[in-house]
């Protein structure tokens, strides 16, 4: 019999073993994620909930979700952060404190968010509801933020002063 | 960073933000735009508290004793009235002024105590998760040598955190951590704790509360724990055949640290018993953490699901290599 040289990765053959879930970017790229990579995201779970999708038949039959507020380049970390993810056990949301990640899973994403903490991405994870994804974020945000006086904060983040000066007064 | 519209951040975002945030910043952020004034208001934002050195201090002249350190009454009068109903978790960290903690928690437990009895309230019955954690080092000279001993927690500051507990009403998850406490301090503190907390725990983290072998009985009767984080020191033959029995225990882990030194592993026997009586709904931990050389206390076969080292920096020895094998034979029959 003839080698089947059908089974490398990125071709049709892949895609017949693995199941995927297909997403259309901002900008109409499309891109693929893995069954378990895409399930750490409520809005996809959500999704194949109230379609009713729940065999793999399905998914693979199903039409490419559309992200519309999710850009292209946004969505390649997003693929990249899911597919590291895939193995985690869930999230605990009631009990964040449960939370907790492993050395080397710390270190990866320490330098996959590493100066890119960018509101694009964060939007992302909002809009998708990627938990983990959502709370590193978070944290990156909040690292930048400690000990900044409140003019500097709002020169980095160019947001406007729209307290009155009589509320301002007030605060302090 | 990309060029991005900062100020467009949906509100649930900003939460949590303001959630990794710690205290001192909180209030700064707050005073940037209204959105984040808002976020800095809400439910979410104020979830997880952290006491920590300095916090709620201020610097106070007086005759006799100069500039010091005192804790900040009117500051701290906002944040009680203002955020405790809040709290979801709070946790105390190893400081340096014990007096400033212990006024701290003695400060919630007035606040809560008056609400309970003039208002019919409870304040505090929305924390669900609390972590206590004790260190304290005292230069010491022996033999010409200078050296840290090491001093537990008891007394009066003891009675501090046992007045604290007793108001909240809403605890899942509760840890003390290095309490080191003395015999006579032990027992009945023990006993307080689980008659309050018996069939309210899910989560009891229990290292080192003595530092000699002290097995605790009580530990198998917190009837709805689901884990269970304990010292080697804590356990014997009897408490281990409790704990299995426990209806929903998913987690059990036993750790080392470096501050345990006089432990015994439970006997075989006993870890067979265990294991019958739990049916494998549970799965067991052996966890060595911190900086000792210690080796692993090995649990001659016990249902081991994986052991853990963490942040330690020892060797594996041959002699850990052939007791482990013991556990690994187990896991694969």
């Amino acid at each position: 019999m003839a080698p089947n040289f059908e089974e490398a990765p990125g071709s049709s053959k892949r895609l017949k073993e693995e199941i995927l879930y297909r997403f259309h970017s901002k900008e109409g790229h499309e891109f693929t994620m893995e069954k378990a990579a895409a399930e750490l995201s409520g809005v996809v779970k959500q999704i194949s909930q109230d379609l009713g999708i729940d065999d793999d038949e399905s998914i693979r039959n199903m039409k490419p979700i559309p992200l519309i507020n999710v850009s292209s380049e946004a969505f390649h970390y997003v693929v990249k952060w899911c597919e590291q993810h895939k193995t985690m056990p869930p999230w605990e949301q009631d009990k964040w404190w449960l939370n907790e990640r492993d050395e080397e899973m710390k270190k990866w994403e320490n330098e996959f968010l590493g100066g890119l903490t960018s509101e694009q991405l964060f939007d992302a994870a909002n809009y998708m509801d990627i938990k983990c994804l959502l709370d590193k974020c978070a944290e990156t945000v909040a690292g930048m933020i400690k000990g900044k006086s409140v003019e500097e904060i709002r020169e980095i983040w160019e947001l406007e002063n729209d307290f009155t000066p009589e509320e301002e007064e007030a605060m302090k | 960073m990309s060029e991005g519209q900062w100020s467009g951040l949906p509100l649930v975002v900003l939460e949590s933000i303001f959630d990794k945030l710690p205290i001192k910043n909180k209030g700064r952020c707050a005073q940037v735009c209204y959105d984040w004034y808002l976020a800095s208001k809400s439910e979410r934002s104020w979830r997880y508290f952290r006491y920590e050195d300095d916090i709620f201090v201020r610097r106070k002249f007086t005759q006799h004793s100069g500039w010091q350190n005192h804790i900040d009454h009117y500051r701290l009068r906002f944040l009680t009235a203002k955020t405790v109903t809040k709290w979801k978790r709070f946790e105390v960290l190893p400081v340096s002024s014990l007096s400033h903690m212990y006024e701290f928690l003695r400060v919630l437990s007035n606040f809560s105590e008056y609400y309970e009895r003039n208002a019919g309230e409870e304040p505090l019955s929305g924390l669900q998760s609390f972590q206590f954690e004790w260190e304290m080092h005292v230069p010491k000279e022996g033999a010409g040598v200078h050296f840290d001993h090491d001093i537990g927690t008891g007394g009066t500051m003891l009675a501090g955190i046992w007045l604290f507990l007793q108001h909240l009403f809403g605890l899942k998850s509760l840890a003390l951590i290095n309490l080191q406490l003395a015999e006579r301090e032990f027992n009945p503190f023990m006993e307080k704790i689980w008659t309050f907390f018996q069939d309210r725990l899910e989560e009891l983290y229990f290292l080192n509360a003595t530092l000699y072998r002290k097995p605790v009985l009580y530990l198998g009767l917190f009837l709805n724990l689901r884990k269970l984080v304990v010292s080697p020191q804590h356990l014997d033959d009897d408490c281990l055949i409790l704990i299995g029995d426990l209806r929903s225990l998913k987690t059990f882990m036993i750790v080392q640290t470096e501050k345990t030194s006089e432990h015994r592993a439970c006997s075989r026997n006993s870890w067979e018993i265990f294991e019958k009586g739990n049916g494998g709904r549970t799965r067991l931990y052996l966890v060595l953490k911190g900086k000792g050389r210690l080796p692993m206390l090995v649990q001659p076969g016990a249902p081991v699901k994986s052991i853990i080292w963490e942040k330690y920096n020892g060797q594996l020895t041959y002699d850990l290599t052939q007791n482990v094998k013991i556990v690994f034979r187990n896991i694969f029959p």
